[in-house]
């Protein structure tokens, strides 16, 4: 049974997509089936993984008006063990209120998922809104991207808030996955500061692995696909890949301490 | 101009909430304080008095009760207050009462005095700690 974990963060610009498209893609390469769910209705990871949003036909959210089918959504990528549900602007996400079970309309359609894929990433939009709460509510664990940076810090206090309310609405099981150090340039002073803290005061979930600021990751958007896929070693892509063996390695453990055990 | 004895009037309004109250669900007023006020309440709840009144031009009977609730206050192992619980349960809860921080207050209201959300409490505790340290070492700068 695979793992859905969704990355978010209410601030934008923290790394949610390219984490998301990376880890995917390290994943991938450690021949781990794993699924992209594109939620972000910019669609950035999708053309991520350079596909042409304007050919986009049809997306997660005609699922949710029962106009489609999710199977019917998944498309290849460039190896065969990664997938993706693109996402694009044009297809807003407008739930019937007369769906009472709105809230759970995502984890039901990704339950029948789960057995397909070792994990399910979705990439969240930046806010707190319908989408992010719904794939917090369909996720088992929640990966939070922490730029180092004040704002970012800030973001964590909302989201840590969301967190523990949806905890204890609507998804009682779900774990921090873990905060991700992004952006991280050990030649600024407030990185350092922010890094630091971060570690004082979750250490025990914070990744060890840390993403360095890094042309290579800004300049991996133009390429359309993944980094890992454009030069492997490179330290961003070296990152990620460090990120999924610390994933892969906990072997659940973590889950076992996690702090909402 | 008297029209009938005032202690008629008194002793029969006495009566009525007499008849109401001996024939109380109590079940039903533990639900219901569970419910509006998420006070859980087992045994230690008595009324007290009882009044008519009108309510949006109907006749309606106010009850009063007394009832002993147990509340804890939380610290952490510095002495610093972390927050105060109530216990309790919401039914059909979905989306919309899942927080998006606009209603800090309600959610310490309704968290439940369990281990992992006085961890989590203690969590955004430390983000405000950590957004503290970083402005204060900004400023010193």
């Amino acid at each position: 049974m695979g793992r859905i974990i969704c990355v978010g963060n209410p601030k934008g610009g923290v790394g949610k997509t390219t984490t998301t498209l990376s880890l995917g893609a390290a994943f991938a390469l450690a021949e781990k089936k794993t699924l992209l769910l594109d939620l972000d209705p910019q669609g950035h990871m999708s053309s991520g993984m350079g596909i042409d949003k304007k050919k986009i036909k049809r997306c997660i959210y005609d699922v949710f008006r029962n106009e489609a089918e999710i199977s019917d959504l998944i498309l290849d990528c460039e190896i065969d063990f990664l997938k993706i549900i693109p996402s694009h602007s044009k297809h807003n996400c407008k739930i019937s209120h007369e769906n009472h079970e709105k809230e759970n309309l995502l984890k039901d359609l990704l339950k029948c998922q789960k057995e397909n894929y070792d994990y399910i990433l979705i990439d969240c939009p930046p806010s707190i809104e319908f989408l992010t709460l719904s794939a917090m509510n369909a996720s088992d664990s929640i990966l939070i991207p922490l730029q180092c940076e004040y704002y970012a810090v800030e973001s964590l206090g909302w989201l840590l808030k969301t967190y523990r309310s949806l905890k204890k609405y609507l998804n009682p099981d779900i774990v921090i996955e873990g905060i991700l150090l992004t952006m991280v340039d050990e030649n600024e002073e407030v990185t350092i500061q922010i890094a630091n803290e971060t570690r004082k005061n979750f250490n025990e979930i914070v990744f060890k692995t840390v993403i360095p600021r890094s042309q290579d990751l800004r300049e991996s958007a133009c390429y359309r696909m993944p980094i890992l896929f454009q030069d492997i070693t490179c330290k961003g892509a070296q990152s990620y890949l460090s990120l999924a063996r610390e994933i892969i390695g906990r072997n659940g453990s973590f889950y076992s301490k996690g702090v909402s055990q | 101009m008297k029209i009938t004895d005032t202690e008629i009037i008194k002793n029969g309004e006495r009566d009525l909430l007499d008849a109401i109250t001996a024939d109380l669900d109590w079940g039903a007023i533990e639900k219901i304080f569970l419910k509006e006020h998420n006070l859980n309440i087992e045994e230690d709840i008595e009324y007290k008095s009882g009044d008519i009144i009108a309510l949006e031009n109907q006749i309606a009977y106010k009850l009063e009760f007394e009832v002993k609730v147990n509340l804890s206050v939380i610290l952490d192992r510095n002495g610093d207050y972390i927050s105060v619980s109530i216990k309790g349960k919401q039914d059909n809860v979905g989306l919309d009462q899942v927080t998006t921080a606009e209603n800090d207050e309600q959610i310490e209201n309704d968290i439940e005095t369990k281990g992992s959300d006085e961890e989590l409490t203690g969590m955004e505790s430390k983000v405000d700690g950590m957004l503290e340290n970083i402005s204060r070492s900004s400023k010193a700068e």
